[in-house]
C-alpha cells in the first residue's frame, strides 16, 4: 500500500504552506507596530478550515501542527495550546467533511462558525484552568465575529487566487 | 481510497492524531510549569528565524512608510491649520514654561538634586511587530551580544515605550506599555500621586491604585517612580487622559504609531531578575557592554542598597 505522495498532494501542501507563510509575514511586518486597534480576524484559522472542508486530502495533520506551532512561537502565545486546539478542531472538521460536502455554503458557514466558537471557548477554558491571564472577553468575541465574517472572503480568495475547489465526484474517492 | 476488507488505516491514524495532541498539550504544560526555560527556547527560535527574513521585511516596510508619507501629504492643509492653532497655544505655554524653568532652576539649586546622572543607552531598530491580537510587543535588533539585560527600560525620543522581556543573542523583545501584562509604578506630577500603569490591550493604558483621585487631572504629566528598582525614576511616560468610561488613563508620550528606533537605557540590573536569571543560565553573560549581573543573590543584595531612592543625593 505504500506509495510515493502524489503530485497533487505535494502541490496542495506546498501552496498551503506558501499562503500561511505569507499571512504570517504580513502579520509580522512592523507596519502597525505599537498601534492597538481591534483584534482582527484569525485568517490562518479560517484558511485551515476552508482548506480542510475542500481538499482534506491535501492537508495532513502534521502540516497544520507545524504551521500553527510556528505561529505560536512567533506571536507570543502560550506554546502548544492553540496548536492542540486547532489540531482537534481541524480533525473534527475532517471527520465530518464527507457529510457536509453536498450542502449549501450557508450551512457550511454556520457550522464553521460554531466550530470556531467551540475552539475559542475550549482555548479560553484551558487558559482559565491553567490560571493564565485571559484576554478581555469583549475582544475575544470581536475576534470571533471578525474571523467568522472573514470566512467567506477567505474561501472566495482561496478559490480565486489558489484555485481551491471542492473535490469533484470523479477525482476523489 | 477504496475500502477492501478491514480498515486498519483509520484507527492507527486516530491514535497518531491523539498522540500528537497529547504531545502538544505536554508542550503547553511544560511552558506553563517552567515558563522561563520555555520562553528562552522561544527567544532562541525567534533569534534564528526572524533575522533570516529581514531582507524581505526591509523593502516592504520602506514602501509602506512611503505610502504613509503620501497619505500625510494629502492631509497637509488640515495639518497646517492644526499646527497654526497649536502654535498659538504653544506660545502661551512657552511663556509659562520659561517662568516655570526659572522657578525650577532655583528650586534645583536649593535642593542640589541631579536627575539620572549616568543613564547611557543602546539604540536598536524595530524589526518586527511580534504580538498576536492580545499581546503588544516589538522585536529589536539588539540582544545579548550588545549587552542587553532583561528588564531594562526602553524609550523612543520622547518617552517610555516599554520593558525588555526576553533577550536572544541578536534580538530582544520589548513589551509595550499597552500589553495586558505590563505593570509600571508611576508618579503623577505635580501632586506626586503614585499609581500603577496597567496595560489592557487598548491604546490608552489604565492608571490604577490612585490614592486620591482628586489629585489627578487630565493633562497631568506622568513619570516613572522607580519603585521596585526595575526602572530608573523620572522617565517621562505620558499625560493623564480621561477615558470614555470615566477612568483615568494615560496617553503615552512615546509615538506608538511610529516605533522605529528605540533607546534601551542601561539601568542597573534589577534584583528580582538577577536572582532567577542566575539560576536559569549561570555565568553566560560575558558581553563587553553594560553592567554585569551579580552571580549570587547575596552579592546582588550587597550591590544594591535597598534604601536607595534611585536619585543621587
Amino acid at each position: 500500500m505504500m506509495q510515493l505522495p502524489s503530485r497533487d498532494l505535494v502541490i496542495g501542501t506546498g501552496l498551503f504552506l506558501l499562503v500561511t507563510w505569507l499571512l504570517l509575514f504580513m502579520r509580522l511586518l512592523p507596519l502597525s507596530a505599537g498601534v492597538t486597534g481591534w483584534p482582527g480576524p484569525d485568517l490562518g484559522l479560517a484558511l485551515i478550515l476552508a482548506w480542510m472542508l475542500r481538499r482534506p486530502d491535501q492537508l495532513g495533520a502534521p502540516v497544520i501542527v507545524l504551521v500553527v506551532l510556528i505561529e505560536d512561537v512567533l506571536l507570543m502565545r502560550p506554546l502548544g495550546l492553540w496548536t492542540a486546539v486547532v489540531l482537534i478542531g481541524s480533525e473534527a472538521a475532517r471527520v465530518r467533511e464527507p457529510r457536509w460536502r453536498d450542502q449549501p455554503f450557508m450551512v457550511e458557514w454556520l457550522r464553521v462558525a460554531v466550530l470556531i466558537g467551540l475552539m475559542m471557548l475550549g482555548y479560553r477554558f484551558v487558559q482559565v484552568l491553567a490560571v493564565l491571564p485571559v484576554a478581555a472577553l469583549g475582544q475575544v468575541i470581536l475576534q470571533f465575529l471578525a474571523t467568522v465574517a472573514a470566512y467567506p472572503l477567505v474561501v472566495f480568495a482561496a478559490r480565486w487566487l489558489v484555485g481551491l475547489r471542492r473535490m469533484g465526484r470523479g477525482d476523489g474517492a | 481510497m477504496v475500502r477492501k476488507g478491514p480498515d486498519f488505516v483509520t484507527p492507527i491514524r486516530r491514535v497518531l492524531i491523539a498522540l500528537m495532541a497529547l504531545a502538544l498539550l505536554a508542550l503547553f504544560l511544560f511552558w506553563r510549569i517552567d515558563s522561563p526555560r520555555a520562553e528562552q527556547m522561544r527567544t532562541a527560535l525567534i533569534d534564528r528565524i526572524v533575522p533570516r527574513f529581514e531582507w524581505a521585511l526591509v523593502p516592504v516596510t520602506r514602501v509602506s512608510q512611503m505610502i504613509a508619507g503620501f497619505q500625510s501629504y494629502a492631509r497637509i492643509y488640515e495639518q497646517n491649520q492644526e499646527l497654526r492653532r497649536e502654535l498659538q497655544r504653544m506660545t502661551a505655554w512657552k511663556e509659562a514654561a520659561v517662568q516655570l524653568e526659572q522657578e525650577n532652576s532655583k528650586l534645583l539649586a536649593q535642593n542640589n538634586v541631579r536627575i539620572d546622572p549616568a543613564l547611557t543607552s543602546v539604540t536598536g531598530v524595530v524589526m518586527v511587530d511580534s504580538g498576536s491580537a492580545f499581546r503588544q510587543s516589538v522585536l529589536l535588533n539588539v540582544g545579548a551580544q550588545d549587552g542587553i539585560v532583561e528588564g531594562w527600560a526602553t524609550m523612543d525620543g520622547l518617552g517610555l515605550v516599554g520593558r525588555i522581556s526576553g533577550v536572544g543573542l541578536r534580538t530582544s523583545r520589548v513589551v509595550l506599555l499597552t500589553d495586558p501584562s505590563s505593570r509600571i509604578p508611576v508618579i503623577v506630577q505635580p501632586t506626586g500621586e503614585r499609581a500603577l500603569l496597567t496595560g489592557d490591550n487598548t491604546p490608552l493604558p489604565l492608571l490604577e491604585f490612585i490614592e486620591t483621585s482628586d489629585n489627578v487631572r487630565p493633562g497631568d504629566r506622568v513619570v516613572t517612580s522607580g519603585d521596585g528598582g526595575v526602572f530608573p525614576p523620572n522617565l517621562l511616560v505620558g499625560q493623564v487622559a480621561q477615558g470614555s468610561d470615566g477612568r483615568m488613563r494615560l496617553r503615552t508620550a512615546a509615538d506608538y504609531g511610529r516605533l522605529e528606533f528605540l533607546r534601551v537605557l542601561r539601568s542597573h540590573p534589577a534584583e528580582a531578575v538577577a536572582d532567577s536569571d542566575a539560576v536559569i543560565r549561570p555565568g553566560r553573560w560575558n558581553g563587553p557592554a553594560g553592567p554585569q549581573l551579580p552571580q549570587s543573590p547575596v552579592e546582588a543584595a550587597e550591590a544594591t542598597d535597598p534604601l536607595d531612592p534611585g536619585t543621587a543625593p
